[in-house]
């Protein structure tokens, strides 16, 4: 009757009519093929591979007559590719020792101030005024929300390492030079250079950050974490690594990524391998990472604006307000802090109104004084 | 697999020209294709120039191809061709025998690499199970294999394998019966470990 591919689902009837296996036993079939191993190629070998398709493309384009926007893209790769080629050893050299210097600088900057501050190479510190800023890397300048600055003072800092550190209360997005942009959360410090070197992107995150890898396969970019590595081909993931969490955490919402964990172990870490809707979390404590499938709305929906709870800990939901908005959060219960909370909350919204809407859902109440809300269960006598 | 953009949708992507489509698609099936090529040959080698030339076919003759297709298996099609012209022309300088079909999905094994199931005797069972499978004749072998690894439907396996519809179908009905008990047992394993 219909030749659709019903036959796809696992609740498929599978004719049945005819004297088919039932779709209980197809979908068990299904299962166990499922689950048996696959060969996988290497992320480098895969990359490898990639280079070898795109290198064949572009010479095939390049004799042929199609020229448009197109072949300008892999003129652009081919190029890349083939400084990139010159500088292999270096670069391989040059990786395990350029971690130190990133984490450093990030140790510098402290996140204890007042305004978004963007800190450059040549020792120049731009403060950014107003909630939410914006910072764009181009070719010469550097486009702070509406104004701009000179990008590099002395060529001798080319590769210098940046800083945008950016405290309690203040969120901003930064556009690097290569196309990846990056959104920052509060109480959060960027370290980068003014320039990517050729052959890798490497920045260091201590905090919680959306990134949107701009596609560079010559280019791989990493992430570096207090106890974590992530390596990058072009996708986009939240991480969260604030230094004062014991977990350090990672979502990704399309492509790839891979983690490195346990990188200061004598062994050399652990690499583990994502794939879209899922979280890894690391526990500092074990050393251990674990990945599970999640709904990625819920963390990363801080980067549009909005908090997205799902039965989370009142204490979890707090502590992100408190970063949020730089405000003391005191839970004086904590059993409390154990209860969950759902729902969506707009980060637009001023902290007294957050608050109200918080325990109109909750069983708590409150008092404010400077800076502080102090929570406590609700009086119900007083209802 | 979560993932933003359908299979035709990235299809249609790369055939109007996309590159970050093209790329895109390499980057969601040359795995797949990598292991779909292992299950023939154990050259690695030879199976990563077939992704490589099937990749620039793709690339080379983008405008011509068909939009409306199950893109799994367009890619599985063309690219088992590719293994079979490669293993021939491997054969010549070899001085082997050696004919794609005969040597179709070897080794459908659990390996002790599988440690999510840390416990051995339900490893055992697992392991028992797919040496019934081994048993199966080559042919049912890949066809299963096609059935449910790569989920295509009875007439893109019969076109693939150059058999019937209805032949294939009862490969895949008489095989089953066979397995059905012993499927049971595993799948509820399997459910276990894969929640």
């Amino acid at each position: 009757m219909k030749d659709e591919d019903h036959d796809r689902l696992p609740n498929d009837g599978d004719n049945p009519d005819q004297s088919g296996p039932d779709s209980k036993t197809l979908h068990n079939a299904r299962l166990f093929f499922k689950s048996l191993p696959q060969e996988k190629l290497t992320v480098a070998e895969k990359d490898q591979l990639w280079n070898r398709i795109v290198g064949y493309v572009h010479i095939e384009d390049d004799s042929s007559e199609r020229r448009s926007v197109r072949t300008i893209f892999w003129y652009r790769i081919a190029a890349v590719l083939a400084i990139f080629l010159s500088v292999g050893i270096g670069y391989r050299v040059l990786k395990y020792t350029a971690g130190n210097p990133m984490k450093q600088a990030a140790e510098i900057a402290s996140v204890e101030s007042s305004e978004t501050k963007l800190m450059l190479a040549d020792s120049r510190t731009i403060n950014l005024k107003g909630e939410n800023s914006d910072v764009v890397y181009q070719h010469e300048v550097i486009r702070i929300d509406s104004s701009t600055v000179e990008k590099n003072v002395s060529p001798a800092q080319k590769y210098g390492l940046n800083t945008l550190v950016v405290p309690y209360g203040k969120r901003s997005t930064i556009t690097l030079t290569d196309g990846t942009k990056i959104w920052l959360n509060s109480g959060s410090r960027l370290v980068y250079p003014s320039e990517f070197e050729k052959g890798k992107r490497e920045v260091y995150l201590d905090g919680q950050a959306y990134f949107s890898v701009a596609h560079d396969i010559t280019r791989p970019f990493y992430v570096q974490t207090s106890s974590m590595d992530i390596k990058v081909l072009g996708t986009e993931f939240d991480i969260s690594a604030y230094g004062d969490d014991k977990k350090i955490s990672a979502v990704l919402t399309k492509g790839s990524i891979e983690l490195l964990t346990a990188k200061d172990s004598f062994w050399g870490g652990e690499k583990s391998r994502m794939v879209p809707g899922t979280r890894a979390v690391y526990d500092g404590v074990s050393k251990r990472a674990q990945i599970a499938k999640v709904n990625v709305d819920q963390y990363i929906s801080w980067k549009d604006g909005y908090l997205i709870a799902n039965r989370e800990p009142l204490y979890e939901v707090f502590k992100k307000l408190s970063r949020y908005y730089n405000y003391d959060m005191v839970l004086n219960d904590k059993e409390l802090g154990m209860e969950t909370f759902s729902g969506t909350l707009d980060l637009q919204d001023d902290i007294d109104q957050m608050v109200i809407v918080l325990t109109d859902a909750t069983s708590l109440q409150y008092h404010k004084s400077e800076r502080r809300f102090i929570f406590e269960k609700k009086d119900t006598a007083s209802e | 697999m979560v993932l933003n953009e359908s299979d035709i949708e990235l299809w249609e992507l790369f055939a109007s020209g996309s590159q970050a489509a093209f790329s895109r698609l390499y980057d969601r099936y040359a795995d797949m294709l990598y292991a779909f090529g292992l299950r023939y040959t154990s050259d690695k080698e030879m199976v990563k120039d077939c992704i490589h030339d099937l990749f620039i076919d793709l690339h080379h003759y983008r405008d011509g191809l068909a939009r409306e297709v199950n893109v799994r298996y367009y890619l599985l099609k063309s690219f088992k061709r590719k293994l079979h012209t490669a293993s021939k022309k491997a054969a010549i300088f070899s001085l082997n025998e050696w004919d794609l079909d005969d040597k179709v999905v070897s080794g459908i094994s659990f390996s002790a690499e599988q440690e999510i199931i840390s416990d051995e005797r339900q490893r055992e069972m697992l392991q028992t199970l797919a040496q019934e499978i081994n048993k199966l004749p080559e042919r049912q072998k890949e066809i299963l294999y096609l059935k449910f690894t790569h989920n295509l439907d009875y007439e893109e396996i019969a076109s693939m394998m150059q058999i019937s519809v209805p032949t294939c179908r009862t490969f895949v009905y008489r095989a089953i019966k066979e397995l059905r008990g012993k499927l049971e047992v595993s799948a509820i394993l399997l459910i276990l470990w894969a929640c």
